[in-house]
């Protein structure tokens, strides 16, 4: 299960880098890193949320620029933790849910981003969040509803709760 | 102490979370080492192979041999454009260089971008070329449109480029028509810039070009255009916004040019300076 989800997340991390980049709009595009992170995370908890999210986050910085390595290790940390340790207490069955998580989530992520990217200056980080993170937000959203229904559409039915088998 | 040992042992999730938190504060903290870039180095190098297989997808073979052998007459074409205007221009100043500057010729390596900077900000890009093919640290990185940015990793395979969107990605320009020199760098929320003095002489749509200066980037290569003018520093300077050339969106192929041309480039300079000097 854990090398599954390693794989995952390293297919994640190669498609953002190379393909990701085609299905931009205007510099808005979906984070493929985040939703799979927080899929991991769901379904093997906070611990495996915690490795998983520093190793891609550090993996992510390591391709951006140097003065900024250890920011989306950071990040990626904190939403492997929070969303594990809410994996007990969240209804997976529901794709609505889901879809909560997710964009909470990635807005957490973001916001914690661009304080510490811009040196903790509020009015900064508020004008990146506003012009980029909440738009990428919904085009994550979009694309992570896209990927639930390719693997739980089945006989009419989607149930999120086949991601998730126990 | 085996008592603190237990209690980690129990609560694995808070200590991997405490542990990972204070690896990333510390790796935020301090400048880079050479071991951390050793690191860098290494995982580009080993993931660059699938990376370039993926990065085919979007691309159709028949058409990417054709565009590269394009691409590379155009930016030929285009250097040798470049050239010829600051040398049409300088010769009204200093007409024993003419000759000197025509006799000129950039070589450069032609490379295609196989990976980008998965963060929020677009700083970094990776390029299918490295050691193997004379790629060197801070060699100057272009487009058929104008600069890129410059090399700062460099691996056997593979390169990261930081591009001009980086804040940490400094160059020396002039404005072409005026001969204006200053220093361009992107902010944050305001995008690529030009800092002058108050009285420098500047207005909007002026060229913006490399000045040569620092060694990195040979001079009279396109940056971009003035699209906005402002006061800054409580009026001491002047901030040119300039609209960069290269369309980042559409980056495929990316040529470096080599240490070759840098080195010709500054021995040209150098006789420049002599023959002014001789002449007065």
């Amino acid at each position: 299960m854990i090398l599954k989800h390693i794989g995952l997340l390293l297919l994640a991390f190669i498609i953002q880098s190379t393909v990701v980049e085609n299905l931009s709009i205007q510099d808005i595009k979906p984070d493929f890193i985040i939703i799979i992170l927080i899929y991991v995370s769901l379904s093997s908890g906070s611990l495996v949320g915690v490795i998983l999210g520093f190793s891609v986050g550090l993996l992510q910085d390591f391709y951006g620029p140097p003065d900024n390595l250890g920011l989306n290790a950071l990040c990626k940390t904190l939403v492997g933790f929070g969303v594990g340790i809410a994996k007990e207490g969240l209804y997976k069955d529901s794709l609505f849910i889901l879809i909560i998580t997710i964009g909470g989530s990635f807005l957490a992520h973001d916001g914690l981003y661009h304080i510490i990217n811009s040196s903790f200056s509020i009015e900064h980080a508020l004008s990146q969040f506003l012009s980029i993170s909440l738009l990428s937000a919904v085009y994550t959203i979009f694309a992570s509803v896209v990927l639930i229904v390719l693997f739980t559409y089945r006989r009419g039915q989607i149930n999120a709760r086949r991601l998730f088998p126990e | 102490m085996s008592r603190l040992f237990s209690a980690f042992s129990v609560h694995k999730e808070i200590t991997a979370l405490f542990l990972a938190v204070a690896i990333s504060t510390v790796f935020l903290s301090i400048a880079p080492q050479d071991q951390i870039r050793l690191s860098r180095t290494a995982t580009v190098t080993i993931l660059s192979p699938i990376q370039d297989i993926f990065s085919f997808i979007p691309s159709f073979f028949g058409l990417r041999y054709e565009n590269r052998l394009l691409r590379k007459d155009l930016v030929q074409l285009q250097l040798m454009n470049a050239n010829m205007e600051e040398s049409l221009l300088e010769n009204t100043r200093l007409r024993s260089l003419l000759q000197l500057k025509k006799q000129n010729k950039y070589s450069f390596i032609s490379s295609e971008v196989i990976a980008r900077d998965t963060g929020r900000g677009f700083n970094t890009i990776v390029i299918n070329t490295g050691r193997r093919d004379q790629v060197k640290r801070y060699m100057a990185v272009i487009t058929t449109e104008g600069v890129l940015g410059r090399v700062i990793e460099v691996g056997p395979v593979s390169s990261v480029v930081q591009l001009l969107t980086d804040r940490n990605c400094r160059i020396s320009g002039l404005v072409q028509r005026s001969r204006e020199q200053g220093t361009i760098a992107w902010q944050q929320n305001r995008g690529l810039g030009l800092r002058l003095p108050l009285r420098a002489d500047i207005r909007l749509g002026d060229k913006i070009v490399t000045s040569g200066l620092g060694g990195t980037f040979p001079p009279g290569l396109t940056v971009g255009r003035v699209s906005q003018i402002a006061l800054e520093d409580r009026g001491l300077f002047k901030r040119a916004s300039i609209m960069p050339h290269v369309d980042l969106n559409r980056l495929e192929e990316v040529f470096v040019i080599t240490a070759d041309t840098l080195a010709t480039i500054e021995k040209n300079v150098a006789i420049e300076r002599f023959q002014t000097q001789a002449g007065n």
